[in-house]
């Protein structure tokens, strides 16, 4: 009887525990979100930079194959610039693979018989040796068929792996592989695929011809060119990518080195949405200049709201202006004033003195340490005026003090000058813009303030005052820092 | 020790009357047309891999070298000679379809090849097979790399880096749709031509364990001895993926013999 209870209730816990470990693989199977069995098969369709293959509408996992072959051409690296590019798919960047998480992926590497050497590939979407490349070693006029599994969402850069590694990639080995989160990735009106990499010539940049590979400058890091898509101007005026007022442009950007890292940014654009290291989720939100490793990637979305040609740089500036590595995003609608004004005025601008003033506050005093003539030595005053006169004065007032016609007053017998020595320095020392009559003759033009010393301005009015037929007055210094201070005063 | 050894083998190569070199040597097997040989003096070399524990230099005994190598006539004499290679002949083992594929028949050269070109498309069995029947053997891959990397002998390490610029610029290139005439791509200081560029070459033991080894594959330079040696990486990958039958648009091969 006891005997019974206790196989009773051994049977019992037995029968718990089974129940037990069978909940926890269901509760295991629902966090995972109820694996799905792959369905079907079908063909990747790939796509030529900077087009993306459409979304994946599936709900389901199947069986993807894709088929991709490396062939050597001799293609265009900038205009009168070739190169043997060593590629995925007769171009560089490689072609753009899209599948989903979970999909078994059935991968076919060609190698074309006309190729010189054996190819492979490495994509960073999977998990195993060499991520594929050794199993994908495949000689010209051989194929080879490994398989994967897509484990991780994300944007993901593949390259040869053949060795020499590094040659394989700096000729144009490498293309983006992107696997879609089960849910997909929210719909946008535009999708771009973006690959930066670099090309090490043997001649300059823009040397004419076939460009051999520089192991060089390879060695050393210093590319030739910096590119967007395989070449120079591969997103250049009718190559750009487009968009119009209020869509959404999301960009896959990866980035393959082989040396240098990106500093991919969108100038006059700001990512709404970023997708840092290319991973599943939005990392940051309203960013300028993302950061793309070196076999890495990003993707980057943002609304575009003004019309207008936007460049896509790597913001390592002197790349974009002397390697290459621009774009363009060109964005037709209507402008939104609102947004941005466009440009409103331009107006004269006569300066603030501001480089004058730091100057000053780094001397003593303004004016004392420059150089002067003994104040009570009329002559060498005006000689240093006429020093100051030869200088600055002449190119608009000319040097007999006539002016020019119309256009730059005189100061040869000037009523406007004789009449008003304050005024004369003030106008030396602040400039002065609009109409003015001088001797019955209009003007309407602008003076540009003056950088001089009291000194210096004593010393040129003067002179001006002792010539040219003047009234023979003499400005000093006193009189200069006076109208200076008052100025300063008033209009600070 | 290298220094000296530089030396001396400059010493050798500059006293050698290249009529010597051509003319001592003549690789004439029965029907073939003459292959003149170029004597390579032994030396020491540093092979790109090594097992552990094997010393750092290989040395190389003195041989005999094709100074091109076997031609598609040259190869049509060996066909007809032995059926049993023939393209319609030849088992898959020891030879896959694309052997001898741009002839035009068994025993017909046809438009799309160059009698006086490299044969491209046999297999291992078939280049191994052919240096038999000529009394000769297919060169070791360390024989083969020491006779290819003359340059750097004569020239030290400039040498080297002008051979392997060279060299990076012509595995570049795409071949042409029908090889050029053999001795076409330049003579080494040796005394061979077209050690690389026109085509790739079958050895004795491409398939060696430093070949096909883990240094290979994957993206590391491993423990080569000069990472910076491209064009042998692109020789030794390239070689790490061959089998004994396959048979490619680019691959030819030449033979050696041992001096007695």
């Amino acid at each position: 009887m006891r005997y019974l209870i206790n196989r009773k209730a051994i049977m019992a816990i037995a029968a718990a525990g089974v129940m037990l470990i069978a909940w926890i693989f269901s509760f295991e199977g629902c966090s995972k979100a109820s694996p799905q069995k792959i369905q079907g098969e079908e063909y990747a369709q790939l796509t030529y930079a900077p087009n993306v293959p459409p979304p994946i509408t599936r709900d389901y996992p199947t069986k993807v194959i894709v088929n991709l072959e490396a062939v050597q051409v001799t293609g265009r690296l900038a205009d009168g610039v070739s190169y043997n590019f060593w590629t995925f798919g007769g171009r560089v960047p490689g072609k753009f693979i899209r599948v989903r998480v979970g999909d078994e992926v059935e991968f076919h590497l060609h190698n074309s018989p006309t190729s010189t050497m054996a190819h492979s590939i490495d994509l960073h979407a999977v998990i195993g040796p060499g991520g594929g490349a050794i199993s994908s070693q495949t000689l010209p006029g051989h194929t080879s068929v490994f398989s994967f599994k897509a484990t991780s969402a994300g944007l993901y850069v593949y390259h040869c792996a053949t060795q020499p590694v590094p040659l394989h990639i700096a000729n144009g080995m490498y293309g983006l592989i992107l696997v879609e989160p089960k849910e997909g990735l929210p719909p946008v009106d535009h999708e771009y695929y973006i690959m930066q990499s670099e090309f090490y010539t043997k001649g300059n940049y823009g040397d004419p011809g076939l460009q051999e590979f520089s192991m060089e400058k390879a060695l050393s890091e210093q590319p030739t060119y910096v590119v967007f898509n395989g070449s120079v101007g591969a997103l250049m005026d009718n190559n750009a990518i487009t968009a119009k007022v209020g869509e959404t442009v999301r960009l896959y950007v990866g980035n393959i080195g082989p040396n240098l890292i990106s500093s991919f940014h969108v100038i006059g654009e700001i990512f709404d949405k970023v997708w840092q290291y290319g991973g599943e989720n939005v990392t940051q939100q309203n960013v300028q200049t993302v950061l793309i490793p070196a076999g890495g990637a990003a993707i980057v979305q943002f609304k575009v709201k003004a019309p207008g040609t936007y460049l896509l740089v790597d913001h390592s500036i002197f790349r974009a202006f002397n390697k290459g590595a621009t774009g363009m995003l060109k964005v037709t609608g209507e402008p939104d004033k609102e947004i941005f004004s466009g440009k409103q005025k331009d107006e004269i601008y006569l300066g603030s003195n501001l480089d004058k003033e730091l100057e000053s506050d780094s001397a003593a005093s303004p004016g004392t340490s420059e150089p002067s003539a003994n104040p009570n030595d009329i002559n060498a005053i005006v000689e240093m005026g006429k020093n100051v006169f030869s200088t600055t004065c002449f190119a608009c007032h000319q040097p007999n003090g006539e002016g020019v016609p119309g256009v730059f007053p005189p100061l040869a017998g000037s009523n406007f000058l004789n009449q008003d020595k304050e005024r004369a320095i003030g106008i030396v020392l602040h400039g002065r813009t609009g109409p003015i009559s001088v001797n019955g003759k209009n003007f309407n033009n602008t003076m540009p303030p003056q950088s001089l010393s009291d000194a210096q301005i004593a010393a040129v009015l003067t002179y001006a005052y002792h010539s040219f037929g003047n009234s023979g007055k003499v400005v000093t210094q006193q009189e200069v820092n006076k109208i200076r201070n008052q100025n300063n005063g008033k209009g600070k | 020790m290298k220094a000296q050894l530089i030396q001396i083998l400059s010493l050798i190569i500059f006293l050698m009357p290249a009529a010597w070199v051509s003319a001592a040597h003549i690789h004439t097997p029965q029907k073939l047309r003459a292959t003149r040989m170029a004597f390579i003096p032994g030396g020491s070399y540093k092979p790109l891999f090594k097992q552990r524990g094997e010393p750092a230099k290989e040395l190389i005994k003195p041989f005999l070298m094709d100074v091109h190598a076997v031609t598609n006539e040259q190869y049509l004499a060996f066909v007809k000679a032995n059926p049993e290679w023939r393209r319609s002949k030849v088992k898959r083992i020891f030879a896959d379809k694309f052997y001898l594929r741009k002839w035009e028949g068994d025993l017909v050269l046809g438009d799309k090849v160059n009698p006086d070109a490299p044969v491209t498309d046999v297999s291992w069995y078939a280049a191994n097979a052919y240096c038999k029947w000529a009394g000769l053997r297919l060169p070791t891959v360390s024989e083969w790399e020491y006779a290819a990397n003359a340059c750097e002998y004569k020239a030290g390490k400039e040498g080297k880096k002008e051979l392997n610029g060279k060299l990076l610029a012509r595995y570049s290139e795409k071949p042409p749709e029908k090889l050029p005439d053999v001795e076409s791509c330049g003579r080494n200081s040796l005394g061979v031509y077209d050690m690389d560029g026109l085509i790739r070459e079958w050895t004795y033991d491409f398939n060696n364990n430093y070949i096909t080894g883990s240094a290979i594959c994957g993206g590391g330079s491993g423990d080569a001895s000069d990472p910076a040696n491209y064009p042998a990486f692109i020789r030794y990958g390239f070689f790490s993926s061959l089998k004994a039958n396959y048979s490619l648009d680019i691959l030819g091969f030449r033979c050696v013999k041992d001096v007695k």
